[in-house]
């Protein structure tokens, strides 16, 4: 399994359409963030924790567009040229092949995914500092849940890629996701947070705020960053055995699959 | 039961049934991709969890729901048939289970306390100058929607956040119910008790004495400014604290506290009520009064005819004597067709001097009633009538984002952040203006009222001051409704809190209490006159 992965880890990491696509999404959304805030009508809320607030489901629908891109890339990328049937009939077990290429993809994915999330967040504190809402530190609890509910959808991803083994099919569906996302934020609103990653992003990414309307034309926003214990502990808990049952999922759909 | 918990049953039981039915075919079927099939029932029932939201005593539901994910996993026919005849069955039991629950789609209102409670309490601008007991308040109303969440008494839920609210006396603060169609002041119909014939409020010497009185009470030798010495063999004061909405309808301004508090014991008994009052020689009398209504309206009659105000259109003139008009402004609302304030300034400039020049000198400004809307429309009328001078405006605190709170300075005021001022242009030239205030007179009305009760050519008059209640609200969001309150904090020049009734119920707001006599008892329910529009003429001709 080892050399399966770290083969695919290698095959990525010189897959130049891989770097255009994450350097695109990072850019992309980077500019998001300075227009976002640079055309806020409040400009004493200009920062980076303004941009948290108002950019919702934008920070982490963005991953959304580059998984599916490279989990497609990495899964599924050889099922149409046949390449994988090598692989499989080179004495390495179905679950070695299954394991080595979704860790790969995982890895590669989930690095990409954080880099993309922390590039706009990164973008605004250069150009706005980060602001007094709230601190990093209150902030980093949600970042590190909303990482783990992507790793969760990474691995849901890297599942589907072995049932539709089509690149595109998946570059498709991350896209979709991500057009998806500003509808699912209406979709979600009565869903418990761990059921899904996506409940789990739109529930972190949605903080309550009560605006301060000052007679002078500005605006305070007081932000409540706070998340009660038994939403940390079950967006925890779930997405790290939604993460392992989606892989069990792959594994054994993929164990029978006739690769056709 | 809820109709998607219905669909999402009905939905697992037949994919069991064809599961069941598919696992002996399985066997046979080259192709694995069928095998997905197994997973239906689960991706259905997340579906439904997503839109629908969950409930615990669907747990077995949701566990068949994934049950048949083993036939995915594993290829025995016989385990696959289990799987699906368990799903089914796990689909039934569920369906009992809700059904039979009291509890099945319970409303989490003990949540909600909890959320609102730890907002209000972090966030409200006011809970300093209030006094407002946190933890007195916690202890009070936990066991309350605690018990509300038990019973899943929604209109309950709506009446204890009405008395939650009433306790912080701040008119602002108020709770609005998703659950509820009618969620308004109609709700204490019902609560309120029943009606025997009367109300009544307090006089100003401090009796309390029966208006709004019934022609029936007549043969008992009760009218219109009879003195109420007792309700049920207690004093009406006392016997008011036994209303269940005792602590709904509470009073910022102490004024108006001590007018309305003894009010609702009029509705206290069951099918007679015994009451003691004054005859007209002076001797105490007691007679046993039978139930003829619902208070709740004899209380909303009482009030409309002493708190109407004139009725006529939102800032127009209407000419009272022949050199007096009274301006009435209901709300501080003027907008255009896009909901944008548009200022009503020029507007009443124009008629007043068409009225000048009718010979008109002297204005009343109502603002009876006036529920409040754009701060800038008290700066705009305050500016037009006030004798000439500069005055000071409301000013912002200064807030402090890291530590979520107002800045104060070393002697314990808070910091003000900019001082603004208004120009009076006296349009009324030596006449004199009379604001006419009264317990309704409310958020943005009582900004107009406080602007312009600075200038000397001003006098404001009511049987009672203003509510006390000026700071705009903010909102937090439940699952069942919204709670809201000020956190804005708003003050005058010298760093102490603008305008806001404080926990003695005193307000800057002046308001010069004309009496409220047996004459103006008996002007207001037996005459159907305006005394306090009286009075302020009565002054003007001074």
């Amino acid at each position: 399994m080892g050399k399966i992965f770290n083969t695919h880890i290698r095959q990525a990491l010189k897959n130049k359409m891989l770097y255009i696509v994450l350097l695109l999404t990072t850019l992309f959304f980077s500019a998001m963030g300075f227009f976002i805030e640079a055309g806020s009508d409040d400009e004493a809320l200009i920062s980076a924790c303004h941009f948290i607030v108002r950019s919702k489901t934008m920070m982490f629908s963005a991953v959304y567009l580059f998984s599916g891109f490279s989990i497609g890339a990495i899964c599924a990328g050889d099922f149409s040229d046949r390449t994988i049937n090598i692989e499989v009939s080179s004495g390495c077990t179905r679950t070695e092949v299954f394991f080595g290429r979704s860790l790969a993809a995982i890895v590669i994915t989930f690095l990409g995914s954080i880099f993309i999330y922390a590039a706009p967040l990164i973008t605004v504190t250069a150009l706005f500092g980060w602001g007094d809402m709230f601190t990093f530190g209150e902030f980093l609890p949600r970042a590190v849940l909303t990482m783990l509910s992507v790793l969760r959808s990474i691995c849901g991803f890297a599942a589907i890629a072995f049932f539709v083994k089509n690149h595109n099919i998946m570059t498709a569906m991350g896209g979709f996701l991500f057009t998806f996302s500003t509808l699912g934020e209406l979709i979600f609103k009565n869903a418990p947070p761990a059921l899904l990653g996506f409940s789990s992003g739109v529930y972190l990414s949605n903080y309550e705020t009560i605006p301060l309307y000052q007679l002078n034309g500005e605006t305070q926003l007081i932000v409540d960053t706070s998340l009660p214990m038994e939403n940390i502990v079950s967006i925890t808990v779930v997405s790290l055995i939604a993460s392992a049952v989606y892989l069990l999922i792959g594994s054994s759909y993929f164990h029978g699959d006739d690769l056709r | 039961m809820i109709l998607s918990d219905k669909i999402l049953i009905a939905i697992i039981i037949v994919l069991a049934v064809g599961l069941f039915i598919l696992s002996g075919i399985a066997k046979r079927l080259p192709n694995t991709k069928w095998k997905m099939l197994y997973l239906l029932p689960a991706i259905v029932c997340v579906l439904f969890m997503t839109i629908g939201g969950t409930d615990k005593f669907m747990l077995p539901v949701y566990i068949g729901s994934a049950v048949t994910a083993v036939g995915f996993f594993r290829d025995s026919v016989n385990t696959r048939k289990i799987s699906a005849i368990s799903s089914a069955v796990l689909a039934v039991v569920g369906c009992v289970i809700s059904l039979a629950s009291p509890n099945y789609s319970a409303k989490d209102y003990i949540g909600d306390f909890e959320k609102g409670f730890a907002s209000i309490k972090a966030h409200y601008s006011l809970a300093e100058h209030k006094q407002t007991d946190w933890d007195a308040l916690y202890e009070k109303y936990e066991p309350k929607f605690r018990q509300i969440t038990e019973e899943q008494d929604k209109e309950g839920n709506f009446l204890t956040w009405l008395g939650f609210c009433g306790e912080i006396k701040d008119g602002h603060v108020t709770y609005m119910s998703d659950e509820l169609k009618d969620a308004d002041i109609s709700i204490l119909k019902g609560h309120m008790g029943n009606d025997y014939g009367l109300a009544f409020l307090r006089d100003d010497q401090g009796r309390d004495v029966a208006v709004c009185v019934d022609d029936s009470l007549g043969e008992y030798g009760i009218f219109n400014g009879t003195v109420i010495t007792s309700w049920n063999g207690k004093a009406p004061e006392e016997s008011a604290k036994l209303s269940d909405c005792y602590d709904i309808l509470t009073y910022p301004n102490k004024t108006n506290e001590e007018f309305y508090r003894s009010f609702l014991s009029a509705g206290i008994g069951g099918e007679t009520a015994e009451i003691g009052f004054l005859d007209e020689k002076g001797e105490e009398k007691k007679v046993t009064l039978k139930k003829i209504g619902d208070f709740f309206d004899r209380w909303l009659m009482a009030d409309t005819l002493l708190n109407s105000g004139i009725p006529a259109e939102n800032c127009s003139f209407v000419k009272i004597s022949d050199t007096a008009a009274c301006l009435r402004v209901a709300m501080m609302v003027t907008e255009d067709s896009e909901e944008n304030y548009v200022s009503p300034k020029n507007k009443i400039r124009k008629e007043f001097e068409a009225l000048q020049a009718e010979g008109i000198r002297d204005v009343i400004i109502d603002l009876r009633g006036n529920s409040g809307g754009y701060i800038e429309m008290a700066k705009d009328i305050a500016e037009l009538f006030a004798a000439e001078g500069t005055y000071p405006l409301a000013c912002d605190g200064v807030w402090d984002s890291a530590e979520k709170k107002y800045v104060k300075t070393s002697d314990g005021k808070y910091e003000v952040s900019e001082k603004s001022t208004f120009k009076g242009e006296q349009i009324a030239g030596d006449g004199k203006i009379v604001v006419l205030v009264n317990s309704s007179t409310f958020s943005a009305g009582e900004y107009l009222a406080k602007y312009l009760g600075q200038a000397e050519n001003v006098v404001v008059m009511g049987f009672t001051g203003t509510k006390g209640s000026v700071m705009p609200i903010s909102l937090t969001t439940l699952k069942n409704g919204a709670l809201c309150f000020p956190a804005l904090l708003l003050l005058n020049e010298d760093g102490t809190v603008f305008a806001e009734a404080d926990s003695q119920g005193n307000t800057s707001i002046p308001a010069e209490l004309v009496p409220f006599d047996e004459a103006a008892v008996k002007a207001v329910y037996d005459n159907y006159e305006d005394p306090l529009l009286n009075s302020a003429l009565e002054y003007l001709a001074k």
